[in-house]
């Protein structure tokens, strides 16, 4: 059974009843990062089921340079693993990530560089604008207090729940089983093991995830227990690690290419340019999965009820390159859809990003105002599941059967010589493919790898 | 695998490190080499009941072809550069020539004990003619795949013109006769006929090392803690790329019947990677280009492969795919994470076998590939394109065209 108590609210809630909320990058100065994080220590919100009902809600990540001023001893740091410790914008990861050209993080909002580095993550929810400027203003008077230094994002749960683009998204996020419930009744969708997202409980492989150790201390909060053979604290437990990328979106350049891409793909058409956009995410604006036989009649349920190989014959219904398929490629992988189930088990994320800047009015008109995703991700292994999903499935060229394409929303990657000396997206739906041209209307602006402590972690990092 | 001289291992090390780009650059005329590697393995002083391990240079080639012609055809691209690092390695006599340097790889030269390669009788040329091959195909149909006269017309036509532009391009429409005749054993197949064997080596065991034999029912010994400039290294230099290497040298554990277990299961692999041969899949495994496990006279087994995709992927397909295979292998080597019976447990252990394969991994500082951007899968499909397009088409080796062109 998960420790609610102890696990921070947001690794099992997505927090749809407090839909603003604002995201407060912080830098440690001096002395203040102790004495601060006992003072918040008090408001994080927990995973119980009384906090259920909370009309704001706070929650905390710390990244290694925020845990190394905190006090964190090096020997303890050195138990974390290596891409936590690199961090997001180290030049290894960037290559990873594909993190190059104009996503490089020396271009950065914040994260990219020593000046802009992010020591600390508050998340502060709220049910409406006003509560949450109230909250802001409490936790604001505490950063002065203390001298730290903080950017503010504001992001947000859209009511239509559909992202800038306009498509409905989170329809397939991850469903964690606990205890009893490992079974799914959705073949397509099963429950993921706690140990995939909560350190200290079983995972995918039925094991217990690596969890970072810390030297004992003694104080006068719960702390964390005692491990290997009582000489180490397990710092870890009840924790999980969050992964935070700013991408921006260029709306009306998006849907301007796919009018245009539209026209020539399907001439003549009404809604052209919505069918080529749905081509490269994989799912209709309303969220109905290509893959699907067209003439179902479905009910919300399943809209996540699907698996990408009935919909291969004759020819693929759903793109193989198409972005839902390359994130979460169900039952597509090499040759049995049984094994590729069980393989895809082990690389899901829980997925708590909110988007960021007004909604665009008019889909084609410009209004210079920036906006996109704040993408939040939870895992228990960021090299595994993370930062796999990024380049082996959906910057990966040879996924599928494909050789030089990469994810047509959030791939990127230097051309291979097989492209032909552009980059391209193709469309399997006829008996020829259909190669078009492909422009790019994501941005990662900012990034950072932070770890979410249980409680008693974060007691444990506030005692003097 | 050259023996370095006593004190060559530091200058050979700064000598790899510092001409690498030189070397791998000049081997790109060597028309036979499909992948290639000099990477030291290092030595060991005696301690206690180990006895001294001597430093090695180990020359990894995948290689079209005789070994004589293959070695002729290395030394001229790149004897020149290669001269200074043999210059530290025991018995090496300078000034040679070629017929020198493949003396001298023969005298040092050790067969793998197990070995596969995912597109055997596709020599470098014909991989590489075969991607210019798919990529005007895919011009082709760029242009005039969306004309309406049904697919086996758009794939004919498309034959017609590749068939005239192909020899001025540098590829040609031939079947290729890549020498995989008969029919493959079964994986049953193959463990049936060593059954006996393992009988065997079970019942010497019994009468010779029972202690053994009960130690390798329940085995788990320390691990070798990762080295974290190692691995460091091994992170940097993987990083983005789209073929990788893996080289890898674990030490045997103690005893005769541990090297009996070990040589049965390197077999049993041996045969199983030949009739994978035929799938171009290894245990379910499609990533592999070429891997091969060399045992050592001095108990040490290394690992080489090269392999399309990330560390992590590659490693991820060990775990989900062959754990049980490699398991068979490697618990019979130190600080493998715990087995029982041979089989079981051991690479399932995800997180200890990932550390366990970084901790006894070597970077290689010099490593060539002759198609950096290919994956092993992708040679199979431009092998098969053209064997469809070099023959009369009908409505099924037309749609096949079609369907395995997916950009």
């Amino acid at each position: 059974m998960l420790e609610r108590s102890d696990i921070q609210g947001l690794v099992l809630s997505g927090y749809a009843s407090t839909p603003r909320s604002r995201f407060f990058l912080i830098r440690f100065q001096g002395e203040g990062a102790r004495p601060w994080l006992g003072r918040i220590l008090p408001r994080i919100t927990t995973g119980t089921r009384r906090e259920r009902r909370a009309t704001e809600r706070v929650n905390l990540g710390l990244s290694v340079t925020g845990l190394r001023a905190l006090g964190l001893p090096e020997e303890s740091l050195a138990t974390f693993p290596r891409e936590f410790v690199q961090g997001m914008a180290d030049p290894e990861r960037s290559r990873v990530l594909g993190d190059l050209g104009v996503h490089e993080p020396k271009h950065w909002d914040f994260g990219g560089k020593q000046a802009t580095r992010v020591d600390a993550l508050l998340l502060a929810y709220a049910a409406s604008d006003t509560a949450l400027d109230e909250l802001s203003a409490e936790l604001e008077d505490d950063f002065e207090r203390f001298g730290l230094e903080v950017r503010e994002e504001d992001a947000y749960l859209p009511a239509d729940q559909r992202e800038h683009f306009g498509f409905r998204d989170g329809i397939s996020n991850v469903r964690v089983g606990d205890g009893l419930r490992l079974r799914s009744r959705n073949r397509f969708d099963p429950r993921v093991p706690p140990g995939e997202f909560v350190l200290g409980y079983l995972n995918a492989y039925g094991r217990f995830p690596e969890s970072p150790r810390a030297p004992i201390r003694h104080g006068t909060r719960r702390l964390p227990r005692l491990t290997d053979a009582r000489r180490a604290m397990d710092l870890g437990e009840n924790g999980t690690f969050l992964v935070l990328r700013k991408l921006a979106q260029d709306v009306a350049g998006f849907w301007r290419f796919a009018a245009r891409q539209g026209d020539e793909l399907f001439p003549g058409e009404a809604g052209a340019a919505e069918r080529f956009a749905s081509l490269l995410v994989g799912r209709t604006l309303d969220g109905v999965p290509l893959a699907q036989d067209p003439d179902l009649r479905r009910s919300e349920r399943d809209l996540n009820r699907f698996g990408y190989r009935e919909g291969d014959q004759p020819t693929a219904r759903c793109p193989f390159g198409a972005h839902v398929r390359r994130a979460n490629p169900r039952d597509g992988l090499g040759e049995d859809p049984r094994d590729s189930l069980t393989q895809v088990r082990a690389h899901r994320l829980i997925r708590r990003g909110r988007l960021y800047g007004p909604p665009l009015e008019q889909r084609e008109a410009n209004d210079e105002k920036e906006r996109g995703l704040l993408f939040m991700a939870l895992c228990a292994n960021l090299r595994r599941q993370f930062e796999f999903v990024q380049e082996s499935w959906l910057n990966d060229p040879k996924l599928f059967g494909l050789t030089h394409e990469r994810d047509p929303l959030v791939g990127y990657g230097p051309l291979l010589e097989s492209a032909d000396g552009r980059e391209t997206f193709s469309v399997q739906a006829g008996a020829v493919r259909r190669r078009c041209q492909l422009e790019r209307f994501v941005t990662v602006r900012g990034g950072a790898y932070l770890f979410m402590p249980g409680v008693r972690g974060l007691s444990y990092l506030a005692e003097p | 695998m050259f023996p370095v001289r006593g004190a060559g291992a530091a200058a050979l090390d700064a000598w790899l490190d510092a001409h690498a780009r030189v070397v791998t650059s000049a081997l790109r005329q060597v028309s036979s080499l499909h992948f290639g590697r000099f990477v030291l393995l290092p030595g060991r002083e005696a301690n206690g009941a180990n006895p001294h391990v001597r430093p090695l240079l180990a020359l990894e080639s995948n290689f079209d072809g005789e070994l004589e012609p293959h070695l002729g055809e290395l030394w001229a691209a790149a004897g020149a550069e290669l001269e200074p690092m043999l210059a530290q390695c025991a018995g090496w006599a300078p000034g040679g020539g070629a017929a020198g340097f493949g003396r001298y790889v023969r005298a040092h030269l050790l067969e793998s004990s197990a070995f596969f390669s995912a597109h055997p009788g596709l020599t470098v040329g014909q991989v590489q003619a075969d991607a210019r091959l798919r990529q005007a195909l895919g011009r082709y149909l760029d242009q005039h795949g969306s004309e309406p006269v049904g697919a086996l017309e758009v794939v004919r036509r498309a034959q017609t013109a590749l068939r005239l532009a192909g020899p001025g391009a540098g590829f040609e429409l031939v079947p290729v006769d890549r020498g995989l005749s008969g029919r493959p054993r079964s994986t049953l197949g193959v463990l049936g006929a060593h059954l006996l064997a393992l009988v065997r080596t079970v019942v010497l065991a019994v009468g010779h090392d029972l202690g053994e034999l009960i130690a390798a029912l329940w085995s788990d010994t320390k691990a070798r803690p990762v080295d974290p400039a190692l691995a460091a290294r091994a992170g940097r230099e993987e990083a983005g790329r789209l073929v990788n290497e893996l080289t890898h040298v674990a030490e045997l554990k103690p005893g005769s019947f541990r090297r009996a277990t070990l040589r049965l299961a390197l077999r049993v692999t041996d045969e199983l990677a030949r009739a994978a041969a035929f799938t171009g899949r290894l245990g379910g495994i499609d990533s592999i280009h070429f891997a091969r496990w060399v045992l050592l006279p001095d108990g040490r087994l290394v690992f080489f492969s090269n392999y399309g995709g990330s560390w992590e992927a590659y490693l991820g397909e060990f775990i989900e795919r062959a754990s049980r295979a490699l398991t068979m292998i490697w618990s019979n080597t130190e600080g493998f994470p715990a087995t029982i019976a041979w089989v079981l447990g051991g690479a399932r252990d995800e997180a200890g076998f990932k550390r366990w394969v970084r901790a006894h991994q070597l970077p290689a500082p010099l490593w060539y590939s002759a198609y950096p951007e290919l994956s092993a899968g992708e040679v199979l499909v431009n092998a098969e394109l053209r064997e469809l397009l070099a023959r009369p088409l009908d409505e099924t080796s037309a749609r096949r065209v079609l369907e395995v062109l997916r950009d």
